[in-house]
């Protein structure tokens, strides 16, 4: 404690008088002082308090590595920390497998036995393809992009020949057409290799059926006969190719 | 304490602080360039993100390169060097013996940022190790734990020469972290992981560590002993201290594994990893009560101290974010907001809410007494904090409100991908406004650390206590 008390008169107002601070061992007496002097006074602060009283008191506990008290803690901590360890062994317990290197046991689920036929919704597959696929290009509403992709909306190839649109969907088709005055020219790849029949079906009937078309649905097996007799053909159609073709 | 002043060999702390001087003023100095360095390339990546053509000719500030070198730069850099210097500081003051080794610290110090500079140049230049948070090449990665080790030699020797009997908590954390990190930095820079799926295990190993067994003890160090300092009263409770410290010692280094929940690798591994991130509830519970308690009653002080107003706001942040992260590291949560935004802005609460909200807290304590010199103007130390608390603020509402709904929408097999980028555009946005307010916040700061190194002359006429002591020890 002495070195304390040393160390706290060190760093007093040695400038001024000397004897007086030693005598005036209080800190009311400090205090005052301080307040006297109005340069040491550090005005940029909330409160009352002078900056050379605060660091008065800071030098004063500077020296002391800081205590430790023996409180124990309140009641509702020990129940979550044995909450927490009940349910990170519980978990544990619950998740951990087998030790091998199989990743995820107990989250991949076989096949279940029977597979239960559900009714093929061609038009709510087809949106989903089309969503995927097809909308980058001819828009969500069907409309295309003046100039390169067309529209689909009231297209005669659409609602016209199903053929058509399913060879296109499955080779692609690449050349110049005019629709409307309008000339467009861009590359469609062919996602015959991407798409199942039912997916080939499903997409085509969708643009049939949407954007104010209305034509009959493709079936699937339908698809898988226009497939195979499309089967060797791998480049997009141009136009008179896929006029040659139908008419055979 | 008592038997203190018999020994002529104890040294008062003015006597460590002045020989800690040069060592931790390097150190810290050192950080905040780094600081505003990597503060730069943060501001460049965030404006990235909303504005992709931005700088988008030259490779060098492409995102992929920007924003790895931002994460480290601010780790090894801002981060690992000032929390070295606050740690050695920490050390000096609670074992009453100065730092060891100080010439030898300065000269690591020189080559950790010149090893800094060249894993710079070298992740613009596009040579990353493609590891996050190893980023940095192996060789920077080896001169920078070979830095750290001569801290770690330094430190056991205070250790070992120690003028205490007891052992504070702050000292248990700081010498865990020396030991803890050298370690980890070795173990990385190892060769051994080639094969995809280990090193992907080896990458969160160190990822989560880094931050959990180095920063996060250095934070907890400066926050025990900060608080009762400033405040003048005991820490609540020595057992919750001891407790805390063994949960944080067991449960962390379990940690990093779930960020592989759905990853290649074995159900047990991810599901030990799980259970250990949800028993650090414990040590922050009890860690978040020990420093709650202690400073319940005193909120005054932390309305009127600089350092305490820091270190109340990251103590209360780590609490947030280590329970955030229990919760989130549960299977179902993190199928949600893994991959999202969500997961970045935890990352930013942990290492610049908690980690650097507590270095600036520390550095505005410490400064003072190794320099004997004062702050420039109170007015600008209350403008840095407001502008990074209500930045990191911000920051944290943005990024986890949307991380959620992208993560929503992400796992909704209807919704396309591209729309859950677009949600998010607002936001990130928000973002870049935050990052406008703490790149403020840390210009401040750097300004007032500048003002107090480099311009002797211009002090403030008031207070003059420490220049007190200054004219006693030229004397």
């Amino acid at each position: 404690m002495a070195e304390e008390q040393h160390f706290g008169d060190r760093g007093q107002d040695r400038g001024q008088d000397k004897d007086n601070i030693r005598k005036q061992g209080s800190a009311r007496g400090r205090k005052v002082k301080g307040r006297e002097n109005d340069s040491r006074e550090f005005t940029d602060r909330e409160d009352e308090r002078s900056m050379e009283e605060l660091h008065r008191a800071a030098m004063e506990k500077e020296e002391k590595i800081p205590e430790e008290g023996n409180e124990r803690g309140p009641w509702w901590m020990y129940v979550i920390v044995i909450g927490t360890l009940a349910f990170g062994f519980f978990y544990m317990g619950r998740y951990l497998g087998e030790i091998s290197d199989q990743p995820h046991v107990l989250f991949t689920r076989p096949a279940p036995p029977d597979v239960e036929e559900v009714d093929l919704d061609l038009m709510a597959e087809g949106r989903r393809v089309y969503t995927r696929l097809c909308q980058s290009c001819h828009q969500q509403d069907g409309a295309g992009v003046q100039g390169a992709f067309p529209p689909l909306g009231g297209s005669e190839w659409v609602i016209g020949n199903p053929e058509r649109p399913v060879y296109i969907v499955l080779q692609g088709f690449q050349g110049e057409i005019i629709r409307e005055g309008v000339t467009y020219n861009a590359v469609m790849p062919g996602f015959g290799r991407l798409l199942s029949d039912e997916e080939v079906a499903s997409v085509v009937t969708y643009i049939r059926n949407s954007f104010g078309n209305e034509a009959p649905d493709v079936l699937p097996e339908e698809a898988a006969e226009m497939r195979e007799a499309s089967d060797g053909r791998t480049s997009p159609w141009t136009e008179p190719e896929l006029q040659e073709f139908i008419d055979q | 304490m008592n038997s203190g002043s018999s020994k002529p060999s104890q040294f008062s702390v003015s006597e460590l602080d002045q020989k800690a001087r040069y060592v931790v003023l390097f150190l810290v100095l050192s950080g905040v360039f780094w600081l505003l360095f990597g503060t730069l390339l943060a501001l460049v990546a965030s404006l990235k993100m909303h504005l992709p053509d931005w700088l988008g000719t030259a490779g060098w500030l492409t995102f992929g390169r920007v924003r790895p070198l931002h994460l480290n730069t601010m780790v090894y850099g801002w981060a690992s060097l000032t929390g070295a210097g606050v740690a050695l500081w920490l050390l000096s003051r609670l074992l009453k013996v100065p730092i060891m080794l100080r010439g030898y610290i300065i000269v690591a110090g020189m080559v950790w940022n010149i090893a800094l500079l060249i894993g710079s140049i070298q992740i613009l230049a596009g040579h990353s190790r493609g590891i996050e948070w190893l980023e940095f090449p192996v060789s920077t990665m080896v001169l920078i734990v070979l830095c750290v080790i001569i801290m770690s030699a330094s430190v056991l020797m205070m250790l070992v020469m120690r003028k205490v009997k007891q052992l504070y908590v702050s000292v248990w954390y700081l010498i865990a972290a020396f030991l803890w990190f050298p370690l980890l930095g070795l173990v990385s820079s190892l060769p051994i992981f080639d094969t995809p799926t280990v090193q992907a295990g080896m990458n969160w190993w160190y990822a989560h560590n880094a931050l959990g067994l180095w920063f996060t003890p250095v934070g907890l160090a400066a926050a025990y002993y900060f608080i009762p300092k400033v405040l003048g009263r005991p820490i609540y409770s020595y057992g919750l201290s001891l407790l805390g410290f063994w949960g944080l010692a067991l449960f962390y280094n379990w940690n990093g594994f779930h960020h592989l929940i759905g990853g290649p690798v074995p159900t047990w591994f991810v599901t030990i990893s799980i259970s250990a991130s949800v028993m650090m509830v414990i040590p922050v519970v009890v860690v978040a009560v020990n420093h709650h308690m202690t400073v319940v009653g005193s909120f005054r002080a932390v309305i009127n101290s600089p350092t305490l107003r820091f270190v109340v706001f990251a103590a209360m942040s780590y609490t947030f974010v280590s329970l955030q992260g229990a919760m989130q590291a549960l299977r179902s949560a993190n199928e949600v907001i893994h991959f999202t935004h969500f997961v970045v802005a935890h990352a930013h609460i942990g290492m610049y809410a908690f980690v650097t909200m507590m270095l600036f807290g520390a550095c505005y304590y410490i400064i003072p007494r190794i320099t004997m010199r004062e702050w420039h103007s109170k007015g600008l130390i209350k403008w840095h904090f407001w502008l990074t608390a209500i930045g990191i603020f911000i920051y944290t509402v943005a990024l986890q409100g949307i991380g959620v709904f992208q993560g929503f929408a992400m796992i909704n097999p209807d919704v396309p991908f591209t729309d859950t980028v677009t949600m998010t555009i607002p936001y990130l946005v928000a973002r870049s406004v935050s990052g406008l307010l703490m790149t403020a916040g840390h210009l401040i700061f750097a300004w007032l650390v500048f003002r107090m190194t480099w311009r002797p002359d211009e002090q403030p006429a008031t207070p003059l206590v420490w220049n007190k002591i200054r004219e006693e020890f030229a004397s």
